[in-house]
């Protein structure tokens, strides 16, 4: 007798499995905020919470595309230097060209995301690997941002842009306001858009979505362009913040962001990932590196355990997802 | 025990199932996959230094058994004796290592390396000081490719061969490498004529050298011409060994092949609907591909169902492939509804309420990560939501009301279907095409690997369907399946159609004459 | 008739060198080469040519084992850390009181255990190379940097003479280091293409499964693989760090970047099975001379990057094309 063709005529559920991903990272963040609060006097102060937040909303934007790229299947590695780019060229458009600051912001913003879109272009026209063309576009990107830094010579940011990123809503920057708002709407955009959804459909198996029409190519090419413009919005801020072109900007950003969207659930193989876990896994780097601060830890200890924690999470990671 | 299906015709020679002089021993092996029984005690011997064919139709349980002879499955119950000693073959690489080897239809070729390096990739013809010879390596090369008599050089790249020359490049590295037990699957899925009589030449040296041949093809002419003995296989079983004198026919194996007991028989053959008269729905015309398809042509009329009937290599995916627009053409007008299609492409398609079930579940047609509800929305995203907000709501109604109408067993919606049996799996995958309540379907393959149950009822899902005014091309190397759901046949050969059957002249053997075979040599 | 296939013969070959993996950096590096000394005097100046070599020689070194890794279908990251990492331990060992080879040995030491962690997180625990690697990175860094800010600003110096004299030696006047990079990129490219091992790694690279399924040791080939691009990772860090007379943390950062991109110019590529040692010195040739000539002509440094990001733009997307169009000839497609 083959049960498998009983005819079910019984109602059937409709409850959702819990989603692992952004559960562990979330779980996670919580016990080590549990712990430094008992641990610590000054961890829960509102000031310092505050200060981990504002620090976390500038790299934010740039976690946004990436995490949509690694869900799709593809790595980003370069923004990181979009992230310096931005706001430098922004600066530069004010400061030498005298541009007003929305133009400026405007072109700045045009320019990258056109960026975007050339790599997302060369990645889907010629089947190429986007880990290779992006650190060739991290490579050009990177020049271009030191050749602005050294045309300003140091040059403060006029007073229009430095006060971008010290705009407040009540008491409350604007940038951890938009991070919230952000994460939320994204969030549920993630379960709920069409868009989205189709996104985690290329991303776990691009034949399959293509069978049932759905326009991988022209998908990606907009990811690259998104990436690309949430990178830069988060370097207009940051730029605005340390208030003029700094090398220091940005370098080494795209290993942070992979090391939190790891942890916050994202995989490199695609298919998965969240909008909050990548936060959540920013937030949680950044809190592990605010506890070291605050218990007089060797800050230089913090590349070392960041490192083991990226390697021990991943291998968590490829242990679940290694289906394919 | 079925019955022996030979009613002797003519004084055709049965060989026992084993003898004294049995190289391998096959003993009771059976397997099967979750429901599905693949192979049902199969039992039999072959000899050293022959060339031994199994034959069998899809789903007969040749490629189960010889995933088994290479390790790279492991029987549910059985054993297999290689010189009177029962051996455990856990992986390929044991195979490899005890001398047995094969030739798969998928190549696992080096294209960044060198035909030489592909021909003989664990043998590095050293020199007494260890370095790598070269030039002993390439010369070793050119004096395989010679016996073949290929247009190939030795220190051409792979990648630079075509599909044909890359397989005979794989075949080469089987003969050179002093294997003693060659597996070929389909080897001449690929080659032209003339290709193909060299390969049966090149067999035979081997043979007489002592090396055992396991042959596995669907082609009638060809095991014909080869081998010593013929195995045949039907659904699992072990049917008889014929031995191949003078006076085997091509009846006789297609017979035994594909004869059942009017009994057991699985499907009732469709009763013929003449839509000669109806308008025409579907037009192909000039279908063709460098390559890899001839010029092909068709109609599919309002309200019947046709299908196409091929076996390895006939150019039956790539015609499927192409009609949706995963594959490229060359050349080719489609005509739906009489409008031409001008862009063949899925979205395009999909637009016209034309869909396509794929052949290979596993690889594409299904997300096997994401949840059924996931996968019945991906075709109709658009209907499900409001301003590309997804209703989660009617989203969930939809899924339930296919998982009800095809009893698709499966706990909660959102339950994974890698977690599903085949057939369910299946099911879903065939919901996720009907609910868009297409127009026409190309199916490829539209039971493939899946239990008797789950067949049948998919069956009567396509019938049920296209009684509601769904067109449906159905590609199938399941001949019976095909008769119990199509109106008329298509049958392809060699990359070309080469029949077309309707109501009363479609019979199996009829059908099978015209798909097997190749030239003579 | 002698003369058309002798003509015939050469325009094979020549066309046959020319389809090579390595034509294009070694070309790119020729040209940059000639056009410096024809465009400058001060290419040939003495000083300049120190400076080149001794641009190259650690970087160089470092790509053998990038090459050797993109062939067999992985990269490594921590490279530049294993760098830092190798000088440090060498250094620390002078301190306490080593023999200079001692030293060097510790170094190297160093440098294969980094190697030999990356093999076993890739091939055992089967993580992808590139978070593995940049665990090391990290991993590697943190404990150099650890290690040298605690010991202030005295840093680890005064090193025996004849330690220093390996980075600042020179033999007929070219650098000591230069010479080993040579002989070391002569061995390398014979092993690549007259060993075993050598030829398992672009088996591996190309076909992972089929590999493995012939029963090519694929993890053992692998694992080796890491160790040694640690091992030469860790060796140009000591050689670095005794041309420099101190340890120093800034070492090799950046570095992981450049050869990578130097071995891609040079026709490796990030999805393994093809590539050169010669090609991936040609790169890093032309990567150090493209350095020197904007040195030379007081060019920003920032206009480099530019341009190594758009060649590196162009000889991806050139040899994707070109693939892709090979694929779609052959009915592939």
């Amino acid at each position: 007798m083959n049960t498998d063709t009983l005819s079910t005529s019984a109602p059937i559920s409709r409850k959702k499995s819990f989603n692992f991903g952004s559960f562990t990272i979330i779980a996670i963040a919580l016990s080590l905020f549990i712990f430094l609060s008992f641990a610590s006097d000054t961890f829960l102060s509102t000031r310092n919470i505050y200060s981990i937040l504002y620090g976390v909303s500038f790299q934010f934007f740039a976690i946004i595309g990436f995490t949509y790229l690694m869900i799709m299947g593809e790595i980003d590695l370069s923004v990181g230097s979009v992230y310096a780019f931005s706001g430098m060229f922004m600066g530069y458009l004010m400061v030498m060209m005298k541009v007003p600051l929305l133009p400026a912001m405007g072109i700045s913003l045009l320019v990258c995301v056109l960026m975007g879109m050339l790599t997302g272009f060369l990645v889907v026209r010629f089947r190429l690997n986007s880990m290779m063309v992006t650190i060739a576009t991290l490579t050009l990107i990177r020049g271009l941002s030191s050749y602005f830094v050294k045309a300003m010579y140091g040059a403060t940011y006029p007073p229009a842009m430095r006060h971008l990123s010290k705009i407040e809503i009540g008491d409350v920057y604007i940038t951890i306001i938009a991070m919230v708002v952000l994460v939320i709407v994204l969030e549920i955009l993630l379960k709920k858009s069409a868009m989205f959804k189709r996104m985690y459909f290329v991303g776990e198996n691009r034949q399959t979505a293509r069978i049932y029409g759905i326009k991988s190519d022209r998908i990606k090419i907009a990811m690259f362009a998104i990436s690309a413009l949430a990178a830069a919005v988060g370097g207009i801020l940051i730029s605005s913040r340390v208030s003029y072109a700094d090398t220091a900007i940005g370098l080494g950003l795209e290993f942070q962001l992979l090391t939190a969207a790891v942890l916050g659930g994202a995989s490199l193989y695609g298919g998965k990932g969240s909008i909050l876990g990548s936060c959540i896994g920013l937030i949680f780097l950044a809190t592990i590196l605010n506890g070291m601060v605050i218990f007089n830890i060797e800050p230089l200890l913090q590349q070392l355990i960041i490192g083991v924690i990226l390697i021990i999470s991943v291998f968590i990671d490829t242990r679940l997802n290694k289906n394919n | 025990m079925l019955s022996n299906p030979v009613q002797s015709k003519t004084k055709v020679k049965l060989a026992p199932a084993f003898g004294d002089d049995d190289f391998i021993e096959i003993r009771e092996i059976s397997k099967a996959y979750g429901a599905v029984k693949a192979l049902k005690g199969v039992s039999f011997g072959i000899k050293k230094g022959e060339v031994h064919t199994l034959l069998g139709e899809n789903g007969a349980g040749k490629s189960t058994l010889v995933k088994i002879i290479m390790g790279e499955e492991s029987p549910d119950s059985g054993e297999i004796i290689i010189g009177g000693k029962t051996i455990k073959i856990f992986s390929p690489e044991h195979a490899q290592m005890m001398g047995i080897s094969m030739v798969h239809q998928e190549l696992s070729i080096f294209d960044n390396l060198t035909v030489a390096e592909n021909i003989f990739p664990t043998r590095y013809f050293t020199n007494t000081i260890g370095t790598i010879n070269w030039s002993s390596l390439n010369r070793r090369a050119e004096e395989s490719i010679a016996i073949f008599d290929i247009n190939i050089k030795p220190k051409q790249k792979m990648e630079s061969l075509t599909l044909a020359q890359q397989q005979m490049v794989e075949i080469l590295r089987c003969i050179s490498n002093n294997q003693q037990i060659i597996l070929l699957d389909e080897p001449t899925s690929g080659l032209n004529n003339d290709e193909t009589c060299k390969l049966m030449q090149i067999i035979r040296d081997l043979r007489d050298k002592g090396i055992t041949i396991i042959y596995i093809s669907h082609r009638i002419n060809e095991v014909l011409e080869i081998s010593d003995r013929i195995t045949i296989l039907r659904d699992g079983r072990y049917v008889c060994t014929y031995l191949n004198d003078k006076n085997l026919t091509e009846d006789d194996l297609v017979s035994a092949m594909v004869g059942r007991e009017l009994s057991e028989s699985l499907y009732s053959k469709k009763s013929f609907f003449d839509a000669s008269a109806n308008p025409v729905f579907y037009k192909v015309e000039g279908l063709a591909k460098k390559n890899a398809l001839n010029p092909i042509g068709f109609e599919l009329h309002e309200g019947e169902i046709i299908g196409f009937f091929g076996l390895e290599g006939s150019g039956l995916i790539t015609v499927s492939q192409m009609l949706y627009g995963l594959e490229g053409k060359d050349t080719g007008e489609i005509t739906f509804k009489n409008e031409k299609l001008s862009k063949i492409t899925p979205p395009e398609l999909l637009k016209k309420k034309i869909l396509y079930l794929n052949n290979n579940r596993k690889k594409a047609g299904l997300l096997l990560g994401s949840g059924a509800a996931d996968n019945m929305m991906m075709p109709k995203m658009d209907e499900l939501s409001t301003l590309s907000f997804l209703n989660n709501s009617s989203i969930a109604d939809y899924t339930e009301k296919y998982i009800h109408l095809f009893s698709i067993v499966i706990p909660n919606i959102f339950e994974k279907p890698r977690n599903l049996s085949g057939g369910n799996q299946q099911k879903l995958m065939f919901s996720m095409c009907i609910g868009t309540n297409p127009e026409l379907m190309i199916v490829n393959e539209p039971t493939r690997g899946i239990d008797v149950g789950a067949k049948s009822e998919i069956h009567k899902f396509i019938l049920e369907a296209a009684k509601q005014g769904t067109g449906f091309i159905i590609f199938s190397s399941d001949l019976p399946e095909l008769m119990g759901l199509c109106d008329r046949i298509y049958v392809m050969k060699n990359k070309s159609i080469v029949g077309e059957l309707a109501g009363d002249q479609i019979d199996e053997e009829s059908v099978f004459a015209l798909a097997a075979g190749s030239g003579r040599c | 008739m002698d003369k058309k296939l002798f003509f015939q013969n050469t325009s094979q070959k020549l066309s046959a060198i020319f389809k090579r993996n390595e034509a294009v950096s070694v070309t790119l590096a020729v040209l940059l080469f000639l056009m410096l000394i024809i465009t400058t005097p001060y290419a040939l100046d003495p000083a300049n040519i120190d400076a080149v070599q001794t641009a190259i020689a650690p970087y160089g070194i470092m790509s053998i084992g990038m090459m050797v890794l993109l062939i067999s279908g992985v990269f490594d990251l921590s490279v530049g850390s294993a760098m830092c990492l190798g000088g440090l331990v060498a250094a620390i060992s002078l301190t306490l009181g080593a023999d200079p080879i001692l030293a060097i040995i510790a170094g190297i030491v160093s440098g294969m255990l980094i190697g030999v962690i990356n093999g076993l997180l890739v091939e055992v625990a089967k993580v992808n190379a590139l978070i593995a690697t940049i665990g090391t990175m990290y991993i590697a860094r943190g404990i150099s940097e650890i290690v040298l800010v605690g010991r202030g600003q005295a840093g680890y110096t005064n090193f025996p003479e004849n330690f220093n004299n390996l980075g600042r030696g020179q033999f007929l006047n070219v650098y000591y280091m230069f010479w080993i990079m040579v002989v070391l990129v002569i061995i390398f490219q014979l092993i690549l293409t007259y060993t075993k091992f050598g030829r398992k790694l672009f088996f591996i690279g190309g076909n992972y499964n089929a590999s493995r399924q012939l029963g090519i040791d694929v993890k053992r080939i692998r694992i080796i693989a890491f160790m040694i691009s640690g091992t030469l990772a860790a060796f140009a860090g000591v050689l670095v760090t005794a041309r420099a007379g101190i340890a120093n943390r800034y070492t090799g950062v950046g570095a992981n970047m450049e050869i990578i991109i130097a071995c891609i110019i040079g026709g490796g590529t990030l999805m393994g099975g093809q590539g050169s040692i010669i090609g991936a010195i040609a790169g890093m040739f032309f990567m150090a001379l493209m350095s020197n000539a904007f040195n030379l002509f007081t060019i920003p440094p920032q206009w480099q990057s530019i341009m190594v990001g758009i060649i590196l733009l162009i000889v991806i997307t050139v040899d994707g094309y070109v693939s892709l169009s090979k694929q779609k000839k052959l009915g592939k497609l």
